[in-house]
């Protein structure tokens, strides 16, 4: 019998528990001839500002070991373009969208939740205040737990949409941040984004990011990315989006039993165009075998 | 539409000092790719190095679904690709990119090609002398050892001028400096340039000085190869107006008057 791998995510109804990381799926079309965009539970579109930003210099992108630091810097043409040249698009898919936002104060955050409200085809935000390579807003708000928390209540009062807020792991204690958007009314969480990192050329001795500093991302976090999990379901009752250097089906179920309802590919897109689709089908294939019905009973289970 | 495949390696050997040619099984890729455009190559199975290499199309065989590459060592992922064997399957994707603009048959054009940057230039070639284009290749390198593919340009019977830093071959000096005296700019419909972004950025001035239309490909570190990630950014004018373009998917090869070099 085929299991239910039907999650609900604050909200969001996936067909499967199966996204992408914001960054690394373009909006959608990016990837589309080579994979079947409507068979994912939902995709995570790039981050998107009010305003159109160019991001920061290059090199942007400097690999590591099992992993990739990147700088991009939140490129992206500005929410009011998103709408005139996407919502069309998203709302024929037949997957959820959800839309990452990010901005410079709390004001701008809740300008963009309720432009976004109400457009077609848009099924939820999910809010980036965790992005380690703008100056301004990211991360700044995802380490400190109050300006997280008001961050979460501008954009819950702003809109009807379902609300994902996206932590940083670069903080003491995820968990206080967590309880802390939770506390502010947050529909659901997405863990993690990436870590701050840098590299440095040991021949121009200088270092390989144009922006010096940068978010890795990649297999190699992903045992940070699970322990943030397991640390934050047992912390707050909202549903879980794990992501961090998931490749492949097995790395997705590790984020699952630790807690996570839903799972986001990111870097590994990159790689392998079509890595979304074969973790899907890995999961659906371990329910089979472990004769589990459901996936949601999977879910948190390495707590028990 | 691009394809992701695994290719057979037909032929693997040194052609230069660390510049490896390579010949794959890739009908697909072979039948749709145009000149100018990449391959996004797996180096390794391992999760190191993890990301895909971005490797232009050297040569393509149509009726023979072959598809071959020029390379040069620089980091992990190509030394793995050049210690391949034939039978050994890479991982390919493929065409990305667009790729020159190709001009009116018959047309009298000029080719700059800065040592690794020879590679795509030679697929174009290929597809100038079917347009019975009237061609001539600047060809550069540091040496003599490290020139790149004048013998094929040869033999697509463009006319063929070698510049060398150290004068082992040919003019001593580069390219630019070769053009500047050697092209007869009013005559020239167009030029392709591919090499070091200084020798790229110097032509283009020079086109743009003549009034001679031109296309650069250009290189960045890339990430996804189909402008998903936004790693490969490159600033771009159009119309007095600065945009962001990604040089996998906008590019690789743009208008050399619109590439903001600073």
């Amino acid at each position: 019998m085929k299991p239910n791998l039907e999650v609900n995510i604050g909200g969001i109804l996936m067909k499967n528990p199966v996204t992408t990381s914001s960054g690394t799926f373009g909006f959608g079309q990016e990837y589309s001839p080579y994979v079947d965009i409507n068979k994912l539970g939902a995709i995570v579109v790039k981050g998107t500002t009010l305003e159109p930003r160019p991001g920061n210099a290059t090199p942007r992108m400097v690999e590591t070991p099992a992993g990739i630091l990147n700088s991009i810097g939140l490129q992206n043409p500005g929410v009011d373009y998103l709408i005139d040249h996407y919502a069309q698009y998203f709302a024929g898919l037949k997957t959820r969208v959800i839309v990452n936002i990010a901005g410079n104060t709390v004001d701008d955050y809740a300008r963009l939740a309720a432009k976004l409200d109400g457009v077609p085809g848009v099924a939820g935000l999910e809010v980036n205040i965790s992005c380690p390579n703008v100056k301004k807003g990211g991360m700044a708000f995802g380490s400190d737990p109050a300006a997280a928390a008001e961050v979460t209540k501008a954009v819950k009062n702003a809109t009807g949409l379902p609300v994902i807020v996206k932590l940083s792991p670069n903080v003491t204690d995820i968990t206080v941040i967590a309880r802390a958007v939770a506390d502010a009314g947050a529909d659901a969480l997405s863990l993690i984004n990436t870590l701050l990192g840098m590299a440095i050329d040991v021949r121009r001795r200088k270092p390989m990011l144009g922006n010096i500093m940068g978010g890795l991302s990649g297999p190699a976090v992903k045992p940070v990315a699970v322990r943030a999990v397991w640390q934050v379901y047992q912390t707050v009752k909202l549903p879980i989006i794990g992501m961090g250097g998931i490749v492949t089906a097995q790395d997705a179920l590790e984020f699952i039993l630790a807690g996570a309802s839903a799972v986001a590919v990111g870097t590994a897109n990159f790689i392998n165009a079509t890595a979304t689709l074969e973790v899907l089908a890995g999961i659906e294939q371990y329910l089979i075998e472990e004769q589990i019905t459901d996936i949601n009973e999977l879910v948190g289970a390495a707590h028990r | 539409m691009s394809k992701v495949m695994d290719a057979k390696v037909l032929a693997v050997y040194p052609v230069a000092p660390e510049t490896y040619y390579m010949e794959l099984a890739a009908p697909d890729i072979a039948r749709l790719a145009v000149p100018g455009q990449f391959v996004h190559v797996r180096c390794s199975d391992a999760q190191e190095p993890l990301l895909r290499r971005p490797l232009s199309i050297h040569m393509v065989s149509r009726p023979q679904g072959v598809l071959a590459l020029l390379f040069r060592v620089v980091g992990k992922g190509t030394a793995l690709l050049a210690q391949r064997q034939p039978g050994d399957s890479v991982n390919l994707m493929g065409p990305l990119g667009r790729g020159f603009t190709l001009p009116l048959p018959g047309s009298k054009v000029a080719v700059a090609a800065g040592g690794i940057g020879a590679a795509p230039l030679v697929f174009l070639v290929q597809e100038l002398a079917n347009l019975k284009c009237q061609v001539t290749v600047y060809v550069g390198a540091r040496d003599k050892k490290n020139l790149l593919c004048d013998g094929q340009f040869a033999q697509l019977d463009a006319e063929v001028v070698i510049a060398t830093d150290d004068g082992s071959l040919g003019f001593k000096g580069t390219v630019p400096e070769l053009m500047r005296r050697h092209l007869d700019w009013r005559r020239t419909a167009m030029c392709y340039v591919c090499g070091p972004r200084a020798m790229m950025q110097e032509v283009s001035a020079m086109l743009a000085e003549a009034d001679v239309p031109g296309e650069v490909s250009l290189e960045e570190k890339m990430g996804c190869g189909v402008g998903a990630c936004l790693s490969c950014a490159v600033q771009i004018q159009h119309h007095g107006e600065i945009s962001t373009k990604r040089v996998c998917a906008d590019g690789p090869v743009f208008p050399s008057w619109q590439v903001v070099w600073e």
